[in-house]
């Protein structure tokens, strides 16, 4: 079991948070995380996020394969629960694979959409502005709340199929998920549920 | 000078916190131990210990004597540092059929198995002001104990020899099948904390009960007595009133098959016997209200009983006060009560000049003051 | 940590539970998010909503402004201010342009605040439909339907009343089209403030149990008529006797002695950095040259 010294409970936390809430609040800017360079996992920036965010009154859900031993380190660390994924407070997913089961995840209801779940989404690199074209990739348009005008993010290594979904999930503002995106060498940017998404 | 919200604030804040020690003070008499509060004063204590929701006797006498006898004050003490406490862990269920019981009744029946005790209670006395007590000094402490212990270890004595059982007055009723069991009433698997998850309505029993618990015992009088002079329906009758000490047991941290007693509490359990309702198998029953709270502190478990039992009623069409749980359990937490009651004192100017303004344009010289005719 | 209590008070477990409340209240903007409130050392009612949005932001290297009425100086802010600094050891300021958050209660600052800035209210009464309905069950279902039909009925008939709508502060708004949301005591004046602004804005109810969000660039729409408009505060004609403003909102003074009517910021930082310009161009506050 990886430990999680490189960790601070709270003052990586709260560095990681402020840049969670300063990505939610600006749908598509992007952020670098950087402090964990020293770990040499590919799961460490989504650690990190888990690690700020989830513990015994969470649970979670991981979709897709290579989550094994991320979901145990998970459950270890935070003391979240595993259950099945329309259950999760807290679905995680690569963004390469999709997986049927995305479609049931919880949207909340118009009572308590806050009770909608959280997407963490992993994916191979997160930038703004043009994608770069000699990768495959998703270039996306948000606008809505936080954004002045239109905010471009590209995106690679998420599914088409997986953004769909995602985009489905969110076709009735409140009720609605919320997206972290995680890149492996630390680039955050988050879409949440009152973004309007065009992509290409 | 007198207090301006502009300027000098950290000054002033500082010299009323001086003042507030001053006049605690400043009668020169010795300074009252903690201890005297926690033997003599038993019942404030409890009744903080209560509404702070922290069981811990030491800390409820200190915050009494810091907040100088206010309980609401000295219970937001207690609250707050309940607050920087970790939680370790959750007790097992605990029994109060197990209870060690000091005081012990039932209204519903004459004699109960196992007794009436009355117990330590001035509810027959008569309330007459005792001047004696102003003359009450060590020596007249120490003799009344010498008299009065030999003969409490004496009744311990004759007690391990025979102890006494205490059956439930429900579990006797609900071997007959006149009061509901507890397979009708609501059981949720996880049961909610209402201090880990925001309570929302409609409650379940378990929240309304932990709201209750550490709810403040007059504010709970008040809405359990609407309930029983008339503004409802439910015409309890004490079951049962029981005072005493329940052991409270953990699982083992690393051996969890093993079950460890932690220590006791002092807790009060009221029950009350309500009127008939159809239960879930169609057979009329009596139903149960039920208190439950820290230390000796009657009234509160009382008022819980009947207000559980009120807030079940359920009537669609204009409930009752006491009928309404969201009127309840969003009036009833005196921290939550008296700190808003108190922001009033906060300036308030910004918004009162908001208001000024409006009211100075409704004021216009078209609209007669209705004096002026 | 020096003070014997964890870094900003609340433990970790309560920061992060917060945290994560805050998060979807800034996906959901406007719409009130229920959370475990703690108890603090601080009465419920004086704060304790906006002290815990403020403790499960901040670091060591935040710079924190706090102020009541505008005022940084008013006991209140003194207090919260005194207890933050002593559970975190963090700057302080009395300067907006300085400070990386800010904790307010009834004002928005009147300097315009930027996007590395985040301002924090402290609200007693979350919901913008209690002046209708008592019952929380029923406001949740009046948000989940938009039906805000009793809300515009009550101004309907305050203008019937009064010939004015006459909420004065506390004015009830709409965020992104969709919730109807209380901006917290701020006069009318500041309400066009929260409208596209550049910054975040994360309002905390302690007492009652709510976190709600405005994010930048967000449309904050108070609710009128069309033919009878939202209308701010009128202080024609008035200026701050201290540093002669005639554009910031001003508490009305009743002097001591002649029992007359003066005017001062209520902004106090902002009015004392006017008074250092005016003293520098060698003005006083009825913009006269001074010798």
């Amino acid at each position: 079991m990886r430990d999680i010294s490189w960790f601070d409970p709270i003052y990586s936390s709260q560095r990681v948070f402020r840049k969670l809430l300063d990505c939610m609040a600006r749908p598509g800017k992007v952020v670098e995380i950087r402090e964990f360079e020293a770990s040499a996992w590919n799961f460490t920036y989504v650690a990190a996020v888990a690690l700020t965010l989830m513990d015994e009154e969470t649970t979670f859900a991981t979709l897709g394969p290579d989550w094994e031993e991320f979901a145990s380190f998970c459950k270890f660390h935070t003391g979240s629960k595993p259950v099945t994924a329309e259950k999760a407070d807290f679905v995680f997913i690569n963004g390469e694979y999709y997986s049927p089961e995305l479609e049931k995840i919880r949207r909340g209801n118009l009572l308590f959409p806050d009770q909608g779940a959280t997407v963490i989404c992993r994916v191979s690199s997160i930038y703004s502005g043009e994608l770069r074209s000699d990768l495959e990739g998703i270039f996306l348009r948000l606008k809505g709340p936080g954004i002045l005008g239109e905010r471009e993010l590209a995106l690679n290594g998420l599914t088409k199929e997986n953004l769909a979904c995602l985009k489905k999930l969110n076709s009735e503002f409140p009720l609605g998920v919320d997206i972290i995106l995680v890149s492996f060498n630390g680039n955050l940017a988050c879409i949440p549920r009152s973004s309007n998404i065009r992509y290409r | 000078m007198g207090y301006i919200p502009i300027k000098g604030g950290k000054a002033a804040i500082e010299a009323a916190e001086e003042l507030v020690d001053y006049f605690r003070l400043r009668g020169g008499s010795n300074p009252i131990e903690v201890k005297q509060i926690q033997d003599q004063m038993r019942l404030a204590v409890d009744r903080v210990m209560g509404e702070g929701s922290l069981y811990a006797p030491f800390h409820a006498a200190l915050a009494l004597k810091q907040a100088e006898g206010d309980t609401i004050e000295a219970s937001f003490l207690l609250r707050a540092y309940r607050s920087t406490l970790p939680r370790i862990g959750y007790s097992l269920v605990a029994d109060t059929r197990e209870m060690v019981v000091i005081r012990r009744i039932s209204a519903a029946f004459k004699d109960i198995p196992g007794g009436q005790i009355l117990g330590p209670t001035r509810d027959y006395s008569l309330r007459l002001l005792n001047f004696c007590l102003a003359q009450e000094d060590s020596t007249y402490v120490k003799e009344f104990l010498k008299k009065f212990t030999p003969e409490v270890l004496k009744a311990r004595t004759d007690l391990m020899e025979e102890v006494p059982s205490f059956p439930k007055v429900v579990d006797i009723l609900r071997a007959e099948g006149l009061l509901e069991t507890p397979n009708s009433i609501e059981e949720p698997k996880k049961i909610i904390d209402i201090t880990r998850q925001p309570l929302t309505f409609p409650a379940p029993r378990a929240a309304r009960l932990q709201a209750m618990a550490r709810g403040e015992t007059g504010g709970l009088m008040a809405l359990a007595y609407s309930s029983m002079r008339g503004y409802g329906n439910i015409h309890p009758t004490l079951g049962e009133l029981r005072v005493g000490y329940v052991p409270l047991r953990i699982k083992h941290r690393t051996r969890p098959d093993e079950v460890v007693t932690v220590g006791e509490i002092l807790v009060t359990e009221a029950e009350i016997i309500s009127q008939m309702m159809n239960a879930d198998d169609g057979f009329p029953r009596f139903t149960l209200g039920y208190g439950l709270c820290f230390g000796h502190n009657e009234i509160k478990a009382i008022s819980m009983a009947v207000l559980d039992r009120t807030m079940r009623s359920n009537s669609k069409e204009t409930p009752a006060p006491a009928e309404d749980e969201e009127f309840v359990l969003y009036h009833i937490d005196g921290i939550e009560a008296s700190g808003f009651t108190a922001h009033w004192k906060l300036p308030h100017y910004v918004t009162f000049q908001s208001v000024l303004d409006r009211l100075r344009k409704t004021q216009k010289p078209g609209i007669k003051d209705e004096n002026q005719q | 940590m020096y003070s014997g209590y964890n870094f900003a008070f609340l433990d970790e477990q309560s920061k992060k539970e917060i945290r994560r409340r805050i998060l979807k209240a800034v996906a959901i903007p406007g719409y009130q998010v229920p959370f475990v409130s703690r108890e603090l050392p601080i009465a419920q009612g004086w704060g304790t909503g906006g002290l815990q949005l403020t403790m499960s932001l901040i670091g060591p290297d935040d710079i924190l402004k706090v102020i009541d009425q505008g005022s940084d100086d008013v006991v209140n802010a003194v207090n919260i201010r005194k207890f933050l600094v002593f559970t975190t050891g963090v700057r302080t300021t009395e300067d907006t342009r300085e400070a990386t958050l800010i904790q307010t209660r009834h004002r928005i600052p009147e300097e315009p605040l930027e996007d590395w800035q985040i301002l924090v209210f402290q609200v007693p009464y979350p919901e913008p439909l209690r002046r209708v309905e008592p019952s929380e069950t029923k406001t949740r279902e009046m948000h989940a339907e938009a039906d805000y039909s009793r809300l515009w009925v009550y101004l309907y008939e305050d203008i019937v009343r009064w010939g004015e709508i006459s909420i004065g502060a506390q004015y009830p708004v709409r965020v992104n089209g969709r919730y109807v949301m209380d901006p917290s005591p701020i006069p009318r004046w500041d309400v066009p403030r929260l409208n596209m602004a550049e910054t975040l804005f994360l309002f905390g109810a302690g007492r009652e149990k709510r976190i709600y969000a405005v994010p930048p660039h967000t449309k904050v729409e108070p609710l009128e008529f069309s033919d009878y408009h939202f209308r701010v505060e009128d202080f024609t004609g008035k200026q701050c006797s201290l540093c002669g403003s005639t554009d910031t909102y001003l508490d009305e003074i009743i002097d001591d002695t002649t029992g007359a009517r003066r005017y001062v910021c209520s902004d106090t930082s902002y009015c004392a950095k006017r008074q250092q310009m005016n003293e520098k161009g060698g003005k006083n506050a009825q913009g006269k040259t001074i010798a």
